[in-house]
């Protein structure tokens, strides 16, 4: 993402487009946050917060020692509070405005600075986020949904250590992994025959498997892997 | 309470996604008061309120079981006035045991044996006990039942509470009206009994008609056990009965011969019946009347007299009446109310059998 952050800042539309499609969960999740109720696409709050990323796409200087999810909550909180004061303003007109204004400009400034205390202090870690986007969007290609995946985790201790060690198993499994990348889908036939796991436990947790094995493939993502230890 | 711990990786409209610190995800719904959206990446606590099933349990078990009194006082309206108070139990071939409270309501109806239960089953009782009885003795008509000769409908009254005082003639007339309207014949047999010998009746498996009726031929030493009325109607004992008694008169004829037919013989041998009877009332307490009607017609045939009709044993009723008050339990035995008045089982037949049927 970093490299698509270059390219991007220097006129890649395309590179920005991913960006953009990758940080869209950010993005509605943060004007969820801030305006503190669940927002949808169809909500104004949503386009403001995309508009915001975007402007945080051409204005982001790594030279300032900013992390770019860090400059880009900024930017959404900082548009969207604007976005409420002039609906206020909207409502109730004031008499004396560059007073107001006046006022306004050194008011944002302190909340801005207290809202980005508030998020780095709230979020573990910038990798964490970025892992979890990256996991998501690794998710999509599989047709698998983060709030499917409870019904396909294990409930009991041992099937859970279990099913680590078999992700672990299966990701060293070059045909397997071949095959799971290629279908898109768990091939859990040649893993049966293969590594020797029973059908049944594959097919029960078959989507929590996939998302094993793929944290299995990133050793990168070594937040998320933090989770599934497996002397946990 | 339970606490779900984790990492938020999504948050949807209805769930807050949570990577547990276990490394398996959980979705917990949005906090009820909605202060504020976690951020992804953000550590998140979840309290699980456990519901409080015990509470739940218990006062829907105390509100089930108040629902279960409510619908049993409605059920059961006289809250347990379901009380027996009668037990009638009527004897053709059919045997049918009937259970009255003391608002005469039939409160249990059962077939003592195959025949009854069929007829039983055949039809939709009503409530009150007169009409439940002519419901029976119709049905029993419509089958054919009173259609052979000496056709006998055995009746037990049995009082567990109440006076009786009321019921009996009721019964009884009851009985004989739907005869009439039904166009048939039979004798009616009334009994009035008391607990004690239901409860032996039940316990031998018998009617208490049939009990009653197999006690007297035990005492008169025709059946020695329950064998001897196996497959036995109830008009078949009589037979039997009546039978002993002709056997036993053919005794005293003899007798009565060998001593030239003296007037004192004669008293010895009526006196001889009288004590047979006596002993036989003892036993059982029945028949008392009948058996003295007998005598009289064969005291009358003594004289030249042509044998009494029940008209004239009504007539002689007062007579028979203090014999049955001394009895602690009485037994009335008549033909049907409008039917030519029959003779009784031990007295000479009458000169003309047709009268028998009476004018149907």
């Amino acid at each position: 993402m970093q490299q698509d952050l270059k390219q991007a800042m220097m006129g890649d539309e395309l590179a920005r487009e991913r960006l953009i499609l990758h940080y869209k969960p950010y993005m509605i999740n943060v004007a969820g946050h801030i305006t503190k109720k669940f927002i949808s696409w169809s909500d104004e709050e949503a386009s403001i917060a995309l508009l915001a990323f975007n402007r945080a796409i051409d204005t982001f200087d790594e030279a300032r020692g900013r992390r770019f999810l860090s400059y880009a909550y900024l930017l959404i909180n900082r548009d969207l509070i604007d976005f409420y004061r002039k609906e206020k303003r909207e409502n109730h007109l004031s008499l004396d405005r560059s007073l107001n204004e006046e006022e306004m400009s050194l008011s944002s400034k302190q909340e801005n600075e207290k809202s980005m205390k508030q998020y780095e202090q709230q979020v573990q870690s910038a990798e964490l986020v970025e892992e979890i986007l990256e996991l998501d969007q690794a998710l999509k290609q599989y047709k698998i949904t983060f709030e499917e995946l409870e019904d396909y985790s294990p409930k009991h201790n041992d099937s859970r250590l279990a099913l680590f060690e078999m992700a672990a198993t299966i990701a060293k499994e070059a045909e397997c992994v071949e095959l799971l990348q290629r279908k898109k889908k768990l091939p859990i036939k040649m893993i049966s025959k293969k590594v020797g796991y029973k059908r049944k436990t594959l097919e029960r947790h078959r989507k929590y498997v996939i998302t094993l094995i793929l944290l299995a493939l990133h050793p990168e993502w070594e937040k998320l892997l933090q989770f599934i230890k497996r002397e946990r | 309470m339970n606490v779900v711990n984790g990492t938020v990786v999504k948050v949807t409209e209805t769930y807050i996604v949570l990577l547990t610190e276990k490394g398996t995800f959980k979705n917990v719904p949005h906090p009820t008061s909605p202060t504020e959206i976690p951020l992804i990446g953000q550590s998140y606590t979840h309290t699980v309120k456990k519901k409080s099933y015990s509470s739940f349990f218990k006062y829907g078990s105390i509100a089930a079981a108040l629902f279960f009194v409510i619908l049993a006082s409605f059920m059961f309206p006289f809250g347990g006035s379901a009380k027996e108070a009668f037990i009638v139990t009527i004897d053709v071939n059919p045997s049918i045991e009937l259970v009255a409270n003391e608002n005469l309501d039939v409160i249990h109806a059962e077939g003592l044996n195959e025949d009854g239960r069929k007829l039983l089953s055949s039809l939709q009782l009503e409530d009150k006990l007169y009409s439940v009885i002519e419901q029976i003795v119709t049905e029993t008509v419509n089958l054919g039942l009173f259609a052979i000769e000496d056709a006998l409908i055995a009746t037990s009254v049995v009082s567990l509470h109440e006076d009786l005082i009321e019921v009996t003639p009721r019964v009884k007339e009851v009985i004989e009206t739907s005869l009439e309207k039904n166009d048939a014949m039979a004798e009616i047999e009334l009994a009035i009994d008391n607990h004690e010998l239901y409860e032996e009746a039940k316990q031998t498996n018998l009617s208490i008609n049939y009990y009653r009726e197999y006690k007297m031929l035990e005492a008169s030493g025709v059946v020695h056990d329950q064998e001897g009325i196996k497959g036995k109607s109830l008009a078949d004992l009589k037979k039997m009965e009546n039978q002993k008694r002709k056997e036993q008169k053919a005794t005293d004829k003899k007798l009565k011969q060998e001593n030239n037919g003296t007037p004192q013989n004669h008293n010895n041998s009526d006196r001889a019946n009288q004590q047979n009877n006596d002993n036989s009332s003892k036993e059982n307490g029945q028949q008392q009347s009948k058996k003295d009607r007998g005598n009289q017609a064969e005291e009358a045939k003594n004289k030249g007299n042509k044998p009494q009709t029940e008209k004239e044993n009504r007539g002689k009723q007062p007579q028979n009446g203090r014999e049955n008050r001394e009895n602690p339990s009485k037994s009335q035995k008549e033909p049907k109310g409008n039917a030519p008045k029959k003779s009784n089982g031990n007295g000479p037949k009458t000169p003309n059998p047709s009268n028998k049927r009476g004018n149907k």
